[in-house]
């Protein structure tokens, strides 16, 4: 068997003294799409968030291509190999599409570097045509609607040239066309480019159609591992999610038709982790 | 419509009918001029205007941004220059003994009068360099905390330089008459204090914004009452103290330029290599370290350097306010949030408005401390900024 490009292993950690995340491991092959699903306090946010290197784990590793990503790697060489698209941006006021996605390149440039050197630029209107942003690159960040936003920091991720990219629910705040759009987009560079994803979804049935794998945590543990038809059985789902489903075959692969509730309370009637079906 | 714009935007100025008509439809124009005046610049010109910014493309063709900007970082970095040059200029001739240009011109040669040579270049040019080091060091500074603490309300005081200075100051003015010790004691005060508060602000996961704030609060507060208990005190010292606490240029000389501005200088330099870690960090923590920034090391290092230019600038003329509170935010209209033209620039300008402050300050029938001049210039026109910023919206 091949290395895993990246690797956890009892990954645990947390805010504070407080361990949201337990002894989580798993591995990623390259070229590989995992989706860590689960409901809302699960962990999901804070394993993408020890990964990216903004939390610090309180115990277990995580390797990127074989070596230790928070102890043998320095920050720029992770940030060449590893990009994060967050849930929420924060946009700097007074940039241009592409003066923003150009900053993507910073952990390729030597620190005196003042200006992107051909290659780089060259890669930055890549990064604009593959997410459809080549017409929009002199608008000001500011004036984007909210999918738009979204294609600018992924083309700004993907102008890292990385080998993973970790996304945080990239498809809360977009409507379902534009939900689709985004991760065929991923999908198709997953396919020619190899590269490798790890998302975290709120969505079960987009899970299950573009993963290979998805990981299922509950509070704040894996509660299983594999592939989606493995993993999303309907006792596991009711267990883990208080929810009856059903799988259906539909034109895009077997999905998972939610039923009704088992539990009776408002709060988990009102966070369905399922688009219909 | 936005073809005979683009039409007129290349032929400058040779279809003035054609162009003064159509664009004026399109969101967010202003007036005819500016739009005359980019044409003809931007021939004539083309490196000191700014080509990206104006015409920003919209949905369904060219319109204007909402943000319109006429010169180019690189224009705007030659307007400070020479502004920078005139008010050295403006601030050697004008004082109490009167000089006209010959006569100026002769004295800056060594040349005629040996006393207006020795009020040119002992007097009036150390102080006019100083003010434009320390306006730079304070600009720089209050761009540098903007930046890392993502907070347009940072100044460079905002970390406990100005307490921790002041009750050096103060304490060796008020206690004693050690006045030849207070700017190393100042300087040592301010640097010793921001340290102080990023340790108080320290925990085991990082160094997060909002703790700094606080413990900088905190121990700014601490401090001044110790200050204002000196102070009340001491009532025979209050004014050489009161005048340093308002912050003044005045008796300043060679020496002090020296020394202050080697720092200064340093200083300035170590500031602007910090630019690409800012406009990382003006996207969010998470972007900035996936970006590969060393979020507490570098929140350190950007402290310590904006600590070292304001305890300089402290050092020497005393807590000079609003320079490096405002300065940022008029750069910002200019050239927007990319630091590395923004934190050059804020130096320039601060340098420009230190400088004209103390031209204004020697103006009166007595001479005020400088420090009451920049919160009078800037207090109204920061409220000009927030009004200007909620119009353009």
């Amino acid at each position: 068997m091949r290395e895993p490009i990246l690797q956890v292993e009892d990954l645990s950690g947390g805010y504070g003294s407080r361990t949201v995340l337990r002894q989580v491991s798993f591995s990623v092959q390259k070229g590989e799409w995992l989706s860590i699903v689960g409901p809302n306090g699960s962990g999901k946010s804070t394993v993408l968030r020890l990964l990216s290197r903004v939390l610090i784990p309180q115990a277990g590793r995580v390797y990127l291509g074989g070596r230790d990503l928070h102890a043998q790697l320095t920050p720029k060489q992770v940030a060449r190999q590893l990009a994060l698209l967050p849930q929420q941006q924060r946009l700097p006021a007074g940039l241009t599409v592409r003066q923003l996605v150009s900053l993507g390149r910073s952990p390729h440039q030597p620190w005196w570097a003042w200006q992107l050197t051909p290659a780089d630029r060259q890669r930055v209107e890549w990064a604009l045509e593959q997410t459809g942003l080549g017409s929009l690159a002199l608008r000001r960040v500011e004036t984007l609607s909210g999918g738009e936003r979204q294609r600018a920091f992924l083309a700004l991720a993907l102008v890292q040239e990385p080998q993973v990219l970790l996304l945080d629910e990239p498809t809360t705040f977009l409507d379902l066309r534009h939900q689709l759009e985004l991760l065929e987009l991923l999908q198709r560079l997953k396919q020619e480019q190899g590269l490798t994803v790890v998302t975290v979804l709120h969505d079960l049935n987009l899970a299950i159609r573009y993963s290979e794998q998805i990981a299922l945590l509950g509070s704040g543990q894996m509660q299983a591992l594999g592939s989606p038809l493995a993993v999303l059985t309907p006792s596991r789902v009711r267990q883990v999610f208080g929810l009856e489903v059903e799988w259906i075959s539909t034109p895009v692969g077997p999905q998972l038709c939610p039923l009704r509730s088992t539990a009776p309370s408002a709060a988990r009637l009102l966070s369905l982790p399922l688009s219909g079906c | 419509m936005s073809l005979t714009f683009n039409k007129a935007r290349e032929g400058g100025l040779a279809n003035l009918a054609e162009f003064s008509i159509p664009p004026l439809r399109a969101e967010g124009v202003s007036w005819p001029q500016k739009a005359l005046f980019l044409g003809k610049a931007r021939e004539v010109f083309p490196v000191l205007v700014d080509r990206e910014c104006p015409y920003t493309e919209v949905e369904g063709g060219r319109g204007w941004g909402q943000r319109k900007r006429l010169l180019s970082p690189i224009g705007l970095t030659c307007l400070l220059l020479s502004f920078i040059f005139l008010v050295l200029l403006v601030s050697i001739a004008l004082g109490s003994v009167p000089m006209t240009f010959p006569e100026l011109w002769q004295a800056l040669w060594g040349q005629g009068d040996p006393i207006r040579q020795t009020i040119v270049w002992q007097l009036r040019l150390p102080r006019a360099l100083l003010a434009q080091l320390l306006g730079a060091a304070l600009g720089m500074a209050g761009a540098l905390l903007q930046g890392m603490l993502g907070n347009g309300l940072a100044d460079p005081y905002l970390l406990g330089i100005s307490a921790g200075a002041g009750l050096a100051a103060v304490g060796l003015l008020t206690l004693g008459e050690w006045t030849a010790w207070v700017p190393l004691a100042a300087w040592v005060g301010g640097v010793l204090t921001t340290v102080l508060v990023y340790g108080l602000a320290r925990t085991p996961s990082g160094l997060a914004v909002e703790r700094l704030i606080l413990a900088g609060v905190a121990v700014s507060a601490l401090f001044g009452a110790i200050s204002s208990t000196l102070l009340l005190m001491a009532d025979d010292r209050v004014q050489v103290a009161l005048t340093w606490l308002i912050g003044s240029l005045s008796g300043r000389g060679w020496p002090e330029v020296q020394v202050a501005g080697a720092y200064i200088l340093v200083g300035l330099g170590l500031g602007w290599g910090q630019a690409r870690a800012l406009n990382l960090l003006s996207l969010g923590e998470e972007m900035a370290v996936s970006l590969g920034i060393p979020l507490a090391r570098t929140r350190v290092v950007i402290g310590l350097v904006a600590a070292w230019l304001a305890a300089t600038a402290v050092s020497v003329g005393g807590l000079i306010g609003f320079v490096g509170l405002v300065v940022p935010h008029m750069v910002r209209q200019g050239v927007g949030s990319d630091y590395r033209w923004l934190l050059p620039l804020s130096a320039l300008a601060g340098a420009t408005l230190l400088s004209g402050a103390d031209i204004l300050s020697r103006l009166g029938p007595i001479e005020l401390p400088v420090g009451i001049v920049t919160a009078v210039m800037g207090a109204p026109f920061f409220g000009w900024l927030l009004w200007q910023q909620g119009a353009g919206r």
